[in-house]
């Protein structure tokens, strides 16, 4: 069994996760993750390697990579920025900080900008429907957008790397006692 | 489709479905098996309920929404397709919530799907239209925009149009539960979701069909015959694939004489509707242009075309003329195995009856005879298993055969019984790791007894062996039991591993695996029927069937697989130099020669006339003693489809009608006998071979030249089938276990058993090169086949990519292969595969001559077959200054 592309460490961590699932397909998601985080996004010979270690075919693990949009195909800038499109943050406005993201960025949605910092992609609902319209940048949740709170998170990102502005990543409430 | 075909598709559930339950459809009472699918058990009323993703060869998937109907006391409407039929369950398929659901889904679909019926080559057999215009309403509330996706070939044959998908992945579930090559997925989400393959290569796989075949409207498209014909204008015939032994059920279409697409019907023949790239793609070797049209007689340098009047005169006069100054033991006769049954009969009646000569035989003697006559040795029958055995054994044996190449659909029937839980037991020299999208049973298996190449001989005795701890049958007969058991006692493990390369472990284990089914099947390939000591070794695994107790019971069994369509029934209408029609040994004065032997006698002057129907010796033995024995006939005449290297040495050449052309009988290696159809007139002024058999021996007769068509002949091929059923013995297609274990009782008494290990070999440096079978060709005629040239169109050395690795090689390098017995050499450009055994080298043998020249040859003492397949060989780099591009 040859790889590739993924390192000693990756497929490492990839194999910790053979006992979580009743078979090795299962581990396909965890396996996606796993390698984004080490190599920032997944290569087509990475998925290859993934289904080599799985042992299914390259296409069963493409169409699992291509199914999820949380999964980045080709390599993204230093901010990731995942616009909610789905119904309730669209019915407030989500298209037009779309549109003026793609103005301001100089970048259509799928691109990243010259400078490596930006890159501008379309999710589905991220579950944070009280703030609409909202986004995600890395791991950060930026909500009740309008176009000059927009303006003060690019510049607070391009300056600082964070921005106080965010409203921190979503969790799920831990269930006390 | 009828229900009583779909009995036959999954046997699992099926088989144990006997208790019969009453229910209601459409105000119908109706019953069914209990636990049927609805969607399948609603038919017995007359109904069908619409469906894209539901296909019985598959299993439900309920993607596509628009089978839903409504059953009384279920709170919402439930997938038919998914819902197995109860007792007193009360159905509707027509009240108006079933039909508002229907009118959605399809409301849906057609909103996206383009209006390109007129030019889509599925016009007239496409689902969407047949429901869509039963189950949607007028006009659309869609406004949008339909999608819209770029055109994309996979590959070669296939056309992917994904604007006409309707996304039930029946192509994707075809390609992963029944092929199990997996080569095709869905990706993206949602309204972009498409059929395809990985980060949209090139469609790199088994090329089936079947994802055409399967797809309910026209998204996937075969490209071998875009936009010719309208479906309802083919004129479809029933017939049977004339390529390898597993006897595929297949229609021929065309439009007057030019076929131009094959189909299959889902659940029917014995391959339930399944077929391989041969069958589905390898039609245009039929209508191809080189085919002989004209009878030809070479004399005084030249080739002249003439009429058939004129041909057949000739034959029968020079025929004659040589029988009455040699006698008629100086004319010999071999036809090819893709003749039917009935012109088997004929050629053998022609021969022995017409002219009187014992010597008639068939390209059988390439190996396949070795099966067929160990078979009728032991057992009196060579129809011990069929593909009914295989999918409902518990375990299997498959040795020496590399099942995906060769016999791809018989390889199906062993991947559905791996699915449904059988254990796979592989001998062979193969690596078990496969290639990503070509299914390799090894892969499979649950024991891959992964001998060194060349040693199946050693390693059966191996298995032998192995059973006597534990796993000898009480009904094998104790004098056969006792005289093996001393046999074997002589030869130890040690010496069986030094030859094989396995250890007594893994032969106990898998022994006592195959020893202890309920009912094991035993596939029996090339690698041991085709190679040295063929006839030997296949007695060697009957015995270890016998003593196993794993034959001559119902469900357990051996298949021997033919590599050529009626290896099995040529031979059983008794055209081979050992057997009468069915099989009944002849003891003919003076001795009968074999096909080798005729070679022989003509070099040595004493066969003066010979008589090839679809042979071609030149190319499967020593080429320059062939050519020099077909020289030295004062007679060959030859009969064929296509000009070869043999027939370019005939006097008198005969084009002959291909099977498409010609109804008759076709026996394929499970014994099951088949009657392929006519579909179109013989191509240009070809006739079939019976006819021309029947013709000439009227000519040869009537002592006159009367023009043929004032001779009384055989009027149809049945009138032929008639008489050759007749010959045969009454129970020739019967094989009760009283008479096989009488058989099997008069063996145990006078068989001599053989039992030799080989001798342990060194490498040093050369590499094992095998011939064999490509799973995109058989024999030559597939060369004719454009649509398997787009697949694969040159000779090619296939190596592992560890031994590539370690020369130095990349995928598509040349190397020089050469023999140090004969000095030859020969230059091919290598391919990679992850199952090419690690020092061992494959060429597919359907292209040049030359690679036939590395090879030694010998020729078995009993049955005559030539074994020249195998050998060793040095593989070096062809400097790169000599390359030849391209």
């Amino acid at each position: 069994m040859k790889l590739k592309t993924l390192s000693e460490k990756t497929v490492k961590r990839i194999e910790a996760e053979y006992t979580k699932y009743p078979d090795k397909r299962s581990v396909t998601l965890p396996a996606l993750r796993i390698v984004q985080e080490d190599n920032a996004h997944i290569s087509e010979s990475a998925m290859a390697d993934i289904a080599t270690l799985l042992g299914l075919t390259p296409i069963q693990v493409y169409e699992v990579a291509t199914f999820y949009s949380q999964y980045n195909l080709k390599p993204v800038g230093k901010y990731f920025i995942q616009v909610c499109k789905t119904l309730a943050c669209s019915l407030v406005g989500a298209g037009s900080i779309v549109d003026y993201l793609q103005e301001k960025l100089g970048i259509a949605v799928g691109e990243t900008t010259q400078d490596g910092l930006f890159t501008l992609k379309l999710v589905e609902c991220l579950a944070a429907c009280g703030g609409a319209p909202m986004m995600q940048i890395n791991d950060r949740y930026y909500e009740g957008l309008n176009p000059e709170r927009v303006d003060r998170i690019l510049s607070d990102l391009k300056k600082y790397g964070t921005s106080d502005l965010a409203t921190g990543p979503f969790m799920l409430p831990v269930m006390q006692g | 489709m009828s229900f009583a075909s779909e009995s036959t598709l999954g046997d699992g559930p099926l088989k144990t479905m006997s208790e019969l339950v009453t229910f209601k459809v459409n105000d119908i009472e109706v019953s069914a098996p209990k636990g049927m699918l609805l969607i399948e058990a609603v038919k017995k009323a007359g109904v069908e309920i619409p469906h894209f993703c539901y296909h019985p060869r598959l299993k439900p998937d309920a993607n596509c929404r628009m089978c839903l109907v409504e059953i009384e006391k279920m709170p919402k409407l439930q997938t038919a397709c998914t819902m197995p039929v109860a007792e007193g369950m009360v159905v509707q398929t027509t009240s108006d919530s079933v039909v508002a659901s229907q009118n959605g889904v399809m409301e849906y679909l057609l909103g996206n799907h383009p209006l390109d019926c007129p030019e889509c080559d599925q016009g007239g057999e496409c689902q969407l239209q047949d429901f869509g215009h039963q189950h949607s309403k007028l006009g659309s509330r869609f406004l949008e925009q339909k999608r819209v996706f770029p055109k994309e070939y996979f590959g070669p044959l296939v056309e992917k149009e994904m604007n006409r998908c309707v996304s039930c992945l029946r192509c994707v579930r075809y390609c992963d539960e029944v092929m199990g090559v997996t080569a095709l997925g869905s990706f993206d989400r949602g309204n972009g979701t498409q059929i395809g393959t990985f980060a949209h290569g090139e469609l790199d796989c088994e090329y089936c069909g079947g994802c055409i075949q399967i797809c309910p409207v026209g998204a996937l498209t075969s490209r071998l015959s875009m936009y010719e014909n309208r479906t309802w204008q083919l004129k479809k015939t029933d017939t049977i694939c004339n390529y390898c032994g597993d006897g595929c059920s297949l229609i021929l279409e065309g439009v007057k004489d030019d076929i131009t697409r094959v189909s299959s019907e889902t659940g029917a023949g014995r391959n339930r509707g399944d077929l391989c790239a041969r069958g589905f793609f390898g039609y245009g070797a039929i209508n191809h242009k080189d085919r002989l049209s004209r009878p030809r007689l070479n004399t005084k340098g030249r080739t002249l075309e003439v009429t058939w009047d004129w041909a057949f005169n000739k034959a029968a006069e020079d025929l004659k003329k040589i029988v009455a100054q040699h006698g008629p033991d100086a004319v010999g006769g071999v036809i090819s195995t893709h003749c039917s049954n009935e012109e088997a009969y004929l050629f053998q009646k022609l021969m022995r009856e017409v002219i009187g000569t014992p010597h008639v035989d068939s390209t059988a003697r390439y190996g396949y005879i070795n099966a067929l006559s160990a078979l009728n040795e032991v057992f009196g029958t060579a129809r011990l298993s069929h593909y009914e055995d295989i999918r409902s054994a518990d375990v299997l044996l498959v040795v020496g055969a590399d099942m995906a190449e060769s016999n791809p659909i018989a390889g199906i029937q062993v991947k559905d019984a791996v699915r449904a839980g059988a254990q796979l037991i592989t001998l062979d020299a193969s690596s078990p790791e496969r290639d990503t999208y070509y299914s390799h049973l090894p892969s499979l298996a649950t024991q891959h007894l992964n001998i060194r190449f060349g040693t199946e001989q050693s390693a059966i005795i191996g298995l032998v062996k192995a059973l006597f701890d534990k796993g000898i049958a009480s009904s094998a007969p104790r004098k056969l039991v006792n005289q093996i058991k001393k046999k074997v006692a002589v030869i130890s493990f040690a010496e069986i591993e030094a030859t094989t390369g396995l250890t007594e472990n893994s032969y106990r284990r898998a022994a006592q695996t195959y020893a202890g089914a309920e009912h094991a099947v035993m596939i029996v390939g090339r690698g041991v029927i085709q190679s040295e000591g063929g006839y030997q070794n296949m007695l060697r695994l009957e015995e270890l069937s016998i003593l196993a107790g794993q034959v001559g019971r119902e469900g357990a069994g051996i298949l021997p697989l033919a590599s050529e369509n009626n290896a099995f029934g040529v031979v059983e209408s008794g055209a081979s130099s050992e057997y009468l029609p069915g099989l009944k040994r002849q003891e003919a004065k003076p001795k009968a020669l074999t096909l080798l032997e005729m070679i022989d006698a003509a070099a040595e002057g004493k066969l003066k006339a010979l008589y090839l129907v679809g042979a071609d010796p030149l190319r499967n033995l020593p080429q320059k003693k062939v050519a020099d024995a077909l020289s030295n006939l004062d007679l060959l005449i030859c009969q064929d489809l296509f000009p070869t290297e043999t027939n370019a040495h005939a006097h008198i050449l005969l084009p002959a009608a291909s099977f498409a052309e010609k109804s008759g009988h076709y026996t394929n290696h499970e014994g099951v006998v088949q009657k392929g159809h006519q579909a179109i007139e013989p191509v240009g002024g070809a006739k079939p071979d019976w006819m021309i058999f029947s013709i000439l021996s009227n000519k040869i007769k009537e002592e006159t030249t009367l023009p043929y068509f004032k001779l009384v002949g055989y009027r149809s091929a049945d009138e032929v089938w008639k008489e050759a059923v007749m010959a045969m013995p009454n129970d020739w297609q019967q094989n009760s276990k009283e008479a096989i274990s009488r058989h099997v009782a008069a063996y145990a008494e006078h068989a001599e058993i053989q039992y030799a290990l080989q001798t342990p070999r060194a490498s040093n440096g050369v590499m094992d090169l095998q011939l064999g079978q490509n799973r995109y060709h058989a024999g030559t005629t597939s060369r004719y086949a454009e649509g398997l040239n787009r697949l694969l169109d040159c000779e090619c050395v296939v190596i592992h990519p560890d031994d590539a690795e370690a020369l130095q090689l990349e995928e598509g390098e040349r190397v020089r292969l050469s023999s140090h017995l004969s000095g030859a050499s020969v230059e091919l450009p290598i391919q990679l595969s992850q199952k090419q055994g690690r020092g061992a080298l494959f060429v597919p043998e359907h292209f040049g001559l030359s690679v036939k020249g590395l090879l030694p040859l010998t020729i078995d003492r009993e049955s005559k077959v030539p074994y020249g397949d195998r050998g060793p060989v040095k593989l070096s780099k062809v400097a790169a200054s000599t390359q030849v591009k391209g």
